[in-house]
């Protein structure tokens, strides 16, 4: 099985925080009203009493209104759902470097996730149920690193429940951006997108003479890459980073763009920034 | 211009070919693929045309790089200025004045010249032709381009220094027409006016031994008088003021000591030695002797005997002696004079002695008193060896003579006309000097009538006064060339290489450019231009030349301008490739 964080790195990344995480009101409120004894409408709290458990746990209140003797689970201190959305797109598959740093990025965002207990879900070209073990989210991770399909277009799943964060991993190298971050926008009350993008995306080298193919619709595009286009294309592709990065904007979405050559404390910072 | 390797242009011309069409002819470009063409097609770039072909673009990088093939081939096709190829050819030349006598604890001078030359030609590489020169008061060029190693050695070994205090001077004129050649020189001498003069960077100037002082007899002249011969010989030192005393001897030609003295030559005022003999020989060998520290002295002009000078002066008694005064007139490089003076030869046709002459080299009146024969018929002579050559071209045997004496041949001399009554004429050489002795008088003879009469004198003064100086040219001399039966087409090489082209006619005679400094040779002859100083016109040549060759085409800074191509296309290649780097372009 394919190892993509080392044992260090996740040691690291349980001590990392969500942004809800330690400091989310609902679960500073939730606390404080599990000391008065107030209402808990989350059920989860409650479960039916079994042999062993301490007394002091039961809750006489919901016992009586039940008429079934109840106890008080004790909770992790968050309880969040992320939505992590991957591009598996042939273009995030055309570079090895891309493709395992953006898995590294998603498996790392689970982790510190499942650490806090919350839980996460994995949208590529399936979606996964949610996961809240460490261990189980990195299976999945490696799974999805060796058999995601490299021919498939990506497309953004559709008809989810609204989460309550949802990350983007992609390179966004899609015609039609603008009206996937739209859908996006409206997955999760918190949206975060991450684009991943290989060194020679950003500054491609002189081809010179060459037959350009795009490597999700396989058009054919001719050209000579010598200094002036490659000045030209970094201007191009400047202008339109910008736009995505507006966009995000409009639509209240974090925006963090992370390239290859990015190490994985910087990127994750970023990200959770 | 020509190159060594031409064949590297039948590699070089079809590369060239190639480029050309492989520039023409569209190249297949690489795939790459991208993640997306989103942005590339963004860029409006000015996409390709389906065409087969393409003009090369941009145009000066594809001329570039064709020029970068030239420089190349040209570099390694070795370019030359003439048609042949040659190896490296060295010249060297050895001092062999006196002074090369010199004995050092290392040898004497003229050995150490010779193991240096010998470890010169050892040294060199194989292909290399050698040209060996001696210098003294002359140049004599030993060998000319010869690459026989073991013949050089012989040459070398050969060589001796002369009995001559060198006149190096006269021969830097010489040498200077060496430079701009070609060539390595190697100069081996001990002069210091040679070492300390200014040659160029390319000449290895080899002095050997220390200092050299040379000491030389400027002249020495004897004259009879009243209780004998009289001499006084004139010593000066060439170089620095001697400190210690030199002896001064005198021998004959047997090396038969007959005086000595003790002298301190000064370089700047000569030391006089009066000498009285009262027999001396014919001839006087003044010897100044060297010391061990000292080079050896001068005794080229310590004979008593002066040597002819040129042009050959001659005075002829008695004055009246028109017939013997028209005769010699008509001879070449004679001057006939009425003065007497020391080393002239003296033509004497009686018996009356010129004024205090010092000894006649031509004895004409027979110094006997034996009876007159009146018209003596004359037998064919009967000479031979060297006192052949007054009997060339002429028949004295049918001449007239009114009345003529009888004389007795000594031992050395050789009957040349006699008659039923006895020997009227011989000839022959006393201790060395040529003379000849008549027993009539011309003006007794229809010898001046006769039209072989400047022939028998031409004989007589060749025989008694050798010429010495060979022909020789000036600047601007033309210079006849004998044809062939059928011209053809003839090469005649200058003296700064390389060959020039006569295309003769039949009917006209050619005429050489000899303008240029220096020796010419046209097919075996030599012909020596341009002589500015004597001794340039004493070059003799002793071995038949190779033929002139190639030489690299040197450019300035020395540098052969295949290095110079080379140079260039390493520079051209870096363009190349940074202008190929900058526009992004792999073809």
């Amino acid at each position: 099985m394919v190892q993509l964080l080392s044992g260090g790195e996740i040691a690291w990344l349980t001590r990392r925080q969500l942004p809800w995480q330690g400091i989310s009101p609902r679960g500073v409120s939730a606390e404080r009203n599990a000391r008065q004894g107030g209402q808990r409408n989350e059920p989860e709290l409650l479960r039916p009493y079994q042999m062993g458990d301490d007394v002091r746990r039961v809750d006489w209140a919901a016992t009586q209104r039940l008429q079934h003797a109840m106890v008080r689970q004790p909770l992790p201190q968050s309880q969040g759902r992320l939505r992590i959305v991957l591009d598996t797109s042939p273009s995030m598959r055309l570079d090895a470097a891309k493709w395992h740093h953006a898995l590294r990025l998603v498996a790392a965002l689970g982790v510190v996730a499942t650490s806090h207990g919350d839980s996460v879900q994995l949208c590529s070209d399936d979606v996964s149920p949610p996961s809240q073990h460490t261990n189980g989210w990195l299976s999945l991770c490696a799974h999805v690193y060796v058999t995601a399909s490299a021919t498939q277009a990506f497309a953004l799943p559709r008809q989810l429940p609204l989460t309550q964060l949802a990350v983007w991993c992609s390179d966004l190298w899609h015609a039609d951006w603008a009206t996937q971050l739209t859908q996006f926008a409206l997955m999760a009350h918190t949206g975060s997108v991450i684009h991943l993008l290989s060194a020679s995306e950003v500054t491609p080298p002189r081809y010179g003479d060459v037959t350009l193919v795009d490597s999700e619709t396989a058009q054919h595009y001719t050209m000579t890459v010598d200094a002036n286009i490659q000045s030209r294309y970094q201007q191009a592709f400047v202008a339109w980073q910008q736009a995505i990065a507006n966009e995000c904007r409009r639509l209240g979405l974090a925006y963090c763009c992370v390239t290859t050559q990015t190490d994985l404390a910087t990127a994750l910072h970023e990200v959770l920034l | 211009m020509s190159f060594r390797e031409g064949w590297v242009w039948w590699i070089a011309i079809p590369l060239l070919i190639a480029m050309l069409i492989w520039h023409l002819l569209r190249p297949r470009t690489a795939r790459q693929v991208v993640p997306s063409l989103l942005l590339w097609q963004q860029l409006r770039h000015e996409q390709t045309s389906t065409r087969p072909w393409h003009p090369p673009a941009p145009w000066w990088l594809l001329l570039l790089r064709l020029l970068i093939v030239v420089l190349l081939a040209g570099a390694a096709a070795d370019p030359t200025v003439a048609a042949f190829a040659t190896p490296p050819h060295r010249i060297i030349i050895i001092d062999t004045t006196a002074s090369m006598r010199t004995r050092e604890p290392a040898g004497s001078r003229i050995v150490q010249a010779r193991q240096l030359a010998n470890q010169i030609i050892a040294t060199s590489p194989p292909a290399s032709t050698f040209s060996l020169l001696t210098i003294d008061r002359e140049v004599t060029v030993w060998a000319n381009q010869l690459s026989d190693r073991n013949y050089l050695a012989s040459l070398i070994d050969a060589v001796e220094p002369h009995a001559v205090a060198g006149d190096i001077t006269v021969l830097i004129p010489w040498l200077t027409t060496l430079r701009g050649r070609a060539s390595e020189v190697f100069l081996l001498s001990d002069d210091q006016q040679l070492t300390s003069a200014t040659w160029p960077a390319d000449w290895h100037l080899i002095a050997i031994g220390g200092p050299v002082t040379n000491q030389s007899i400027q002249g020495c002249t004897f004259a009879a008088g009243p209780t004998g011969w009289q001499g006084v010989v004139r010593i000066e030192a060439d170089g620095a003021p001697l400190t210690t005393p030199r002896m001064v001897e005198l021998r004959d030609a047997q090396n038969r000591l007959y005086d000595a003295t003790r002298v301190l030559p000064r370089a700047d005022a000569p030391v006089e030695w009066r000498v009285q003999l009262n027999d001396p020989p014919p001839l006087l060998h003044v010897r100044l002797m060297p010391d061990s520290r000292d080079a050896l002295v001068s005794d080229d002009d310590c004979w008593w005997q002066k040597l002819t000078p040129t042009p050959l002066r001659v005075a002829a008694y008695p004055r009246a002696d028109r017939f013997l005064a028209a005769a010699l007139r008509v001879l070449p490089n004679v001057e006939v004079t009425n003065q007497v003076k020391t080393a002239d030869v003296v033509v004497q046709t009686d018996s009356t002695t010129p004024l205090s002459v010092t000894l006649p080299l031509w004895q004409l009146d027979a110094p006997s008193s034996t009876p007159a024969v009146r018209l003596p018929v004359f037998l064919p002579g009967l000479l031979h060896g060297d006192e052949a050559v007054l009997d060339r071209d002429i028949a004295l045997a049918n001449s007239q003579v009114l009345t003529a004496t009888l004389v007795t041949p000594p031992p050395w001399a050789q009957t040349w006309l006699k008659s039923s009554a006895g020997v009227h004429a011989y000839a022959g050489r006393n201790n060395g000097m040529a003379t000849v002795v008549f027993g009539f008088a011309l003006t007794n003879s229809d010898l001046p009538l006769r039209p072989d009469f400047p022939l028998l004198v031409r004989n007589i003064l060749t025989y008694l006064a050798p010429p010495r100086l060979q022909s020789s040219y000036q600047t601007g001399d033309a210079v006849v060339v004998a044809l062939p039966p059928m011209p053809l087409p003839m090469l005649y090489a200058q003296p700064v290489g390389g060959q020039a082209r006569i295309i003769p006619r039949t009917t006209d005679v050619v005429l050489v450019d000899v303008t240029e400094v220096g020796a010419y040779r046209i097919n075996d002859t030599w012909v020596v231009a341009n002589l500015l100083a004597p001794a340039e016109s004493r070059v003799n040549r002793v071995t038949n030349p190779t033929s002139i060759s190639a030489t690299p085409w040197l450019l300035p800074a020395g540098i052969a301008l295949g290095q110079w191509l080379l140079v260039l296309s390493v520079l051209g290649l870096c363009g190349e490739r940074w202008a190929t780097w900058r526009g992004g372009r792999v073809t």
